[in-house]
């Protein structure tokens, strides 16, 4: 019908012009002749003339019509040659299967669409889709029922985008991406499906999922045994606590004895006592204290090393709290024959720290001094300024080798085995004041001559006092 | 004070002697239970003028026994003073939480501790929380 047209059309675009130009010639040419003043056989002999040169001019004129159609005929299905030849390139060469669909059969495809499903062109004309699919899909629909339903929506004007499974002639599957599209084609509505395998990129989708589940699983793993590690490690802690607990307990509970029936006896309490028996108790009494403090010493060192030892910050009065120690220590500076000096700079004022801790300090620092020192003094210097606290102890006692300085805060380390026997301590002493200065924020240096005496100095700081 | 009577809730025969000899020494009357059960009985059947309380104690520990003491309306305002060995941060706390007035560590000094009981003795006197 269109070929048939398009023929008319050429007649027409021929005829037409031709109509015109000789109408207009016969309508003219008498009237032209008609107007000049020619004798009777004259006008005869004109009028073959006339005659002829209408034939010659109407003959040329339809010879350039003819050309000019001929010539537009040959150039549109040139073009149209070109567009079809373009066209087609396109489709076989897609790297998609493009399939062409007309009432749920195939109707044309690609080269790539017969590679794709293993067919030939025969064998794949003509056949529908669920016949080149297994039973039914992955989601348990049967394949003829599903297929018909996305290409009935598809033909309703809703362009359909999924995933299908399919299957090859030779019976192996294949995963792939579909879209049916709508089209009219030379007044027939056909679907347009283009299929693309995804069977590789579903390949590494799942190796990702994969992998990924095998790294959550050895991320989960790995959390289980931190978690493990993190119980064990705590439960070693409450192990220490517990053992320390018990430990202050059982250690005290029999010194509890020695102390307390020593001091009976010692008072008289359970009888009078000759002047041996009184010194003999009094060494008793002694060595048990001594026992108690070095109990002391190795609990706070090991509270301080589980983290148990807290200091709680509060604001005290400073000047009070040297006054308590210098009251504490000065029996036993007397009792040597040492002179005992507070020295403060200026009003200490409130500080803001924790004065249970900061006594102990103190009292450690002096104990030491006095412990050391067999001649001469020892100074309790003490100043500050808006946010430090520094106070030293000073004495002019035996002094520290140089050599010592480095283990001077370590537990355990009484400088000298022979001074011990000297100087009965436990070793622990600097080391807790050291740990303790370090959970109150501040530090502690200490200068020395050997032969001449010791400064510790400890610096905290006073900052986040409420003002 | 004038013969007050103490009861001694302590599991140690040794402490529990010491105790009970300063004391006595000193003009107390005081009577000696071995556990918790036994203290709250003879606490109940005595109502002493104060208690002095062993911390770790088999079975039923003085934190409890503390609580079950005040519970008793006829001992929940005598004075309780908890004796301890325990040392550890938050003892202190813990006892006087349960319900003590006092807290004494041991090894007491047997100088001061006669003075220090009778401290507690008069009515009202709390220990300084600090």
């Amino acid at each position: 019908m269109t070929a048939n047209g398009s023929i008319v059309r050429s007649i027409l675009r021929i005829i037409l012009p031709y109509v015109f130009v000789a109408g207009l010639w016969i309508l003219l040419s008498d009237w032209l002749l008609g107007l000049l003043p020619l004798d009777p056989q004259t006008l005869t002999q004109w009028s073959i003339y006339k005659g002829w040169a209408f034939v010659l001019v109407t003959a040329t004129l339809l010879a350039i019509l003819l050309h000019a159609e001929i010539h537009r005929r040959l150039w549109s299905q040139e073009a149209l040659h070109e567009s079809e030849v373009k066209y087609r390139t396109l489709f076989e060469t897609a790297n998609d299967a493009i399939i062409l669909l007309n009432d749920n059969r195939f109707v044309d495809c690609n080269a790539r669409a017969l590679a794709l499903f293993g067919c030939s062109r025969e064998q794949f004309l003509g056949t529908s889709p669920h016949m080149h699919s297994p039973p039914s899909q992955p989601d348990g629909q049967p394949s003829e029922v599903k297929a018909i339903d996305k290409i009935n929506q598809a033909l309703n004007g809703n362009a359909q985008f999924f995933e299908w499974l399919h299957c090859r002639r030779d019976g192996t599957f294949f995963t792939a991406e579909v879209s049916l599209n709508r089209l009219k084609l030379n007044g027939d509505i056909l679907l347009q499906s283009i299929i693309r395998d995804i069977t590789e990129r579903k390949h590494a989708e799942s190796a990702i999922r994969d992998l990924n589940t095998r790294l959550e699983q050895r991320v989960a793993e790995r959390t289980a045994q931190l978690a493990v590690a993190k119980e064990r490690a705590e439960a070693a802690d409450r192990v220490k606590s517990a053992f320390l607990a018990t430990m202050s307990h059982e250690l005290r509970t029999p010194l509890n004895s020695i102390i307390g029936f020593t001091g009976i006896l010692l008072q008289g309490l359970a009888g009078p006592l000759n002047d041996e028996q009184h010194r003999q108790l009094e060494m008793v009494r002694e060595s048990s204290r001594h026992l108690l403090a070095l109990i002391n010493d190795v609990l706070d060192i090991s509270k301080i090393e589980a983290g148990q030892l807290k200091v709680n910050k509060s604001p005290f009065d400073m000047e009070a709290s040297l006054r308590k120690v210098i009251a504490i220590i000065k029996p036993l500076a007397e009792k040597k024959g040492l002179s005992l000096h507070l020295d403060i700079a200026s009003p200490l004022g409130t500080v803001w720290s924790d004065a249970k801790r900061v006594e102990q300090i103190l009292l450690n620092l002096l104990n030491n001094a006095v412990k050391f020192t067999d001649h001469g003094s020892i100074t309790l210097a003490a100043e500050s300024n808006a946010s430090m606290l520094k106070f030293s102890v000073a004495d002019t006692g035996i002094g520290i080798k140089q050599d010592d300085m480095a283990s001077l805060f370590q537990p355990f380390r009484q400088l000298d085995t022979s001074l011990a026997r000297l100087h009965e301590g436990t070793g622990l002493g600097l080391a807790i004041c050291r740990r303790l200065t370090e959970l109150l924020g501040g530090e502690i240096t200490v200068t020395s001559t050997w032969g001449e005496g010791s400064r510790f100095t400890v610096t905290l700081p006073t900052e986040g006092s409420p003002s | 004070m004038t013969n007050p009577v103490i009861l001694i809730i302590e599991d140690n025969e040794q402490n529990r002697y010491l105790t009970t000899f300063l004391l006595e020494k000193n003009g107390c009357t005081v009577f000696c239970a071995v556990d918790g059960p036994q203290g709250i009985e003879m606490a109940k059947r005595l109502q002493p003028q104060m208690i002095l309380l062993d911390i770790q104690l088999p079975s039923m520990d003085g934190y409890m026994v503390a609580k079950a003491l005040r519970a008793t309306p006829s001992l929940a305002h005598t004075p309780l003073v908890a004796v301890t060995s325990y040392a550890m941060p938050g003892d202190r706390e813990k006892a006087l939480e349960a319900g003590c007035d006092g807290y004494i560590e041991k090894p007491i000094n047997p100088s001061t501790f006669v003075s220090e009981v009778a401290g507690y003795l008069s009515p009202n006197t709390k220990e300084d929380n600090a």
